[in-house]
């Protein structure tokens, strides 16, 4: 009610800290609801995936019943050899989901620890990190990706674990910037002049305390990133080969029937993967608009 | 007469990376602190108050600055043996001891190189850094706390308030206790330091907290460790008249119920006068003037006053004064830079008694401290014998 008086004064004021529901915009929570929706689809997806309990067999060809229409028999059709291409889309998750969370780990934890020390130590750690970072960041990631194929195997782990170290350098900023204005605020040095040992304050009132946001929204938009490279690659047909099913192959394979009109072949997977980037990219938007307040007066 | 705390010839530079050179923030400041006394350090911004009480709690040491000197400090018992341990590590001699005094900058020494002609400092700084942070660590909290300049800044933003003051209770007390009985201490803390409705209190944000309030809080968190020295940083600067004098008054009280000694740092020495039983006067980094209360501020007669303690008292009339037809005066100037180092007393450009050949000598010689009456100490020519 309180905000609301203030919003008629046509004062805007921000409190310091505002609960988080009453930070929230309407369009926030479209946003977060509309990633939550992504999220939890794709975490369905790869449980029944992972469980094997499909109602259609993903891999099972039936030749009678090509180029079906969506129904509610397949509800989203049949592909070329009359498989359904629900359960595909279902078990094309498997294709990014394990090593989507990998190359987040890896850049997440990377970053933060990279950040963490450039950020808090700038005497000893900085100069290294920022050179080996630059190195890093200069490297064009698609052609180093097809370096990796042609060099070992097009193991998506392998790519993704590439992803994973190229993106470090974006988070390590983040984080090292972050570290340099909280490290001057007040309150870390009460707690050092409590007597609270230096790795404490790092990690209890620097990383856990004030990046622990920071952080989940970088993990969604990595998710959003890693499945974008996965879906391109096997669009390429250097990712997932064909008979396992992942969204990026199977809409260069549907891509050949378009123009004979059946269209749901390969414009579902395309439509699946916008909808579930948009989605995460969305949700990292309406985080960081609620999770972004201020540090200081 | 048992001392807490004795700082001897300390000096602090830093080093300013645009220059390549080191500027003197604080030279040749000593101070002794007797048990269940309070001492307070007066003077302008930039005259080393708050360098002088971060150097105590070893929070200078993440710059590339230095310090020298010797700080002697009596810790509590059952943190005494610890203490030792990070002083006599790396060292075979117990030099360090004076009697239940343990200087805590012992060794620091063996780091730094100091050359006169050209001025340079020469420091090992890791090495310096590290020793200086053992050895602190184990002092900070327990046995020195620190009530900072803003805050509502030292509050962390992210946290009840409560919480933070319950973690802090939980971190110093001796043996494990429920949760129950952490949340008793607290609120028993909250009251020792005035506040009417603590449970209230301790579920809000540090940002929704008024200054006063927030400042007594952090009073709190303080107290909660225990600390047989509490250093204030200027307790007072961001809060209006009347907490201003609330939150001196619940210092003197605390100090009563508590076995606690206090340095209470203001740029007000009006405020500093009503509890302080000793006080410092530093300019540019030196100490001018020193004494007991009575010596440093009651004494009437000219020629047992700094002039620069004579103008911060000008500056700041009481009642009786301004009836005599006192009014308030400035004076001109301002504190002088660091980098301009003078070999001369830093105030003589400001004062307006030292005339003739004293001035002279003022300009090229600087004055060291003389003692007038017993424990009287002044930094002036005015006042040779």
């Amino acid at each position: 009610m309180k905000r609301f008086y203030f919003e008629e004064e046509g004062i805007h004021t921000q409190e310091f800290h505002v609960p988080l529901y009453r930070r929230a915009s309407a369009q926030d929570v479209f946003f977060i609801g509309f990633g939550l929706f992504v999220l939890s689809y794709l975490i369905v997806f790869y449980l029944i995936s992972v469980t094997n309990i499909f109602i259609k067999n993903p891999m099972e060809i039936n030749i009678s019943a090509m180029f079906q229409s969506p129904s509610f028999d397949h509800l989203f059709g049949t592909d070329f050899l009359g498989r359904d291409i629900f359960s595909r889309i279902a078990k094309g998750t498997e294709a990014f989901f394990l090593p989507g969370l990998l190359s987040i780990t890896i850049s997440t934890a990377c970053g933060v620890l990279f950040g963490v020390l450039s950020g808090m130590y700038p005497r000893f750690a900085s100069k290294i990190i920022s050179y080996v970072l630059d190195i890093v960041d200069s490297i064009p990631r698609l052609i180093f990706i097809l370096i990796i194929i042609v060099l070992f195997r097009p193991s998506i782990y392998l790519i993704m674990t590439f992803v994973g170290v190229t993106s470090i350098p974006k988070i390590t900023a983040y984080v090292k910037a972050k570290v340099q204005v909280l490290k001057k605020q007040g309150f870390i040095e009460s707690s050092r002049a409590l007597g609270l040992a230096p790795t404490a304050i790092i990690f209890k009132h620097i990383v856990w305390f004030s990046l622990k946001s920071v952080l989940v929204i970088h993990a969604t938009l990595g998710l959003g990133e890693a499945i974008l490279i996965e879906t391109s690659l096997s669009y390429l047909g250097i990712g997932v080969q064909e008979p396992i099913p992942s969204w990026g192959n199977m809409v260069a394979m549907g891509a050949d029937y378009f123009f004979q009109g059946r269209v749901w072949l390969s414009s579902i997977p395309a439509i699946t993967i916008t909808v579930t980037i948009m989605g995460l990219y969305l949700l990292g938007d309406g985080l960081n608009a609620i999770y972004n307040e201020k540090v200081t007066r | 007469m048992s001392l807490v705390a004795e700082l001897k010839k300390l000096r602090v530079y830093f080093y300013d990376q645009k220059d390549m050179r080191f500027i003197r923030a604080v030279e040749d400041v000593g101070l002794q602190v007797e048990r269940g006394s309070v001492l307070g350090i007066v003077g302008e911004s930039g005259s080393g108050k708050s360098v002088t009480a971060r150097s105590m709690m070893g929070l200078n040491s993440g710059e590339p600055g230095i310090i020298g000197g010797e700080f002697y400090f009596r810790p509590r018992l059952e943190s005494r043996d610890l203490i030792e341990q990070a002083l006599s590590r790396g060292l075979n001699a117990t030099s360090y001891r004076r009697g239940e005094l343990l200087n805590l900058y012992h060794g620091l020494d063996r780091y730094i190189t100091f050359r006169s002609h050209p001025f340079t400092v020469i420091k090992d700084a890791e090495k310096w850094i590290r020793r200086n942070s053992r050895v602190m660590e184990q002092v900070r909290g327990k046995n020195i706390s620190m009530i900072s300049q803003n805050p509502g800044s030292s509050l962390n933003p992210f946290h009840h308030v409560g919480k933070q003051l319950e973690k802090t209770i939980q971190r110093f007390s001796s043996e494990e206790i429920g949760d129950a009985e952490v949340r008793e201490r607290a609120l028993g803390l909250l009251q020792s330091v005035r506040l009417r409705n603590p449970s209230e209190i301790m579920q809000q944000y540090a940002g929704s907290l008024s200054a006063g309030i927030a400042q007594r809080m952090v009073i709190a968190i303080a107290l909660a460790s225990h600390p047989n020295l509490l250093i204030a940083d200027e307790p007072t600067s961001g809060l209006d008249t009347t907490n201003r004098y609330g939150i001196i008054d619940l210092l003197s009280s605390i100090m009563e119920n508590r076995d606690l000694t206090l340095i209470l740092i203001s740029h007000n020495i009006r405020l500093v006068e009503l509890i302080a039983t000793h006080i410092v006067v530093m300019y540019a980094g030196l100490v001018v003037e020193t004494g007991s209360t009575r010596d440093v501020i009651k004494k009437r007669l000219l020629g047992h006053r700094h002039p620069y303690t004579e103008a911060l008292l000008s500056s700041m009339p009481t009642d009786a004064d301004i009836k005599k037809g006192r009014r308030p005066r400035a004076t001109w100037g301002s504190v002088p830079d660091n980098k301009l180092v003078s070999n001369g007393c830093p105030y003589v450009d400001r004062c307006l008694h030292a005339r003739g050949k004293i001035r002279r000598k003022c300009r090229s010689v600087r004055p060291e401290l003389q003692e007038l009456g017993s424990g009287h100490f002044i930094r002036c020519y005015l006042y040779y014998r």
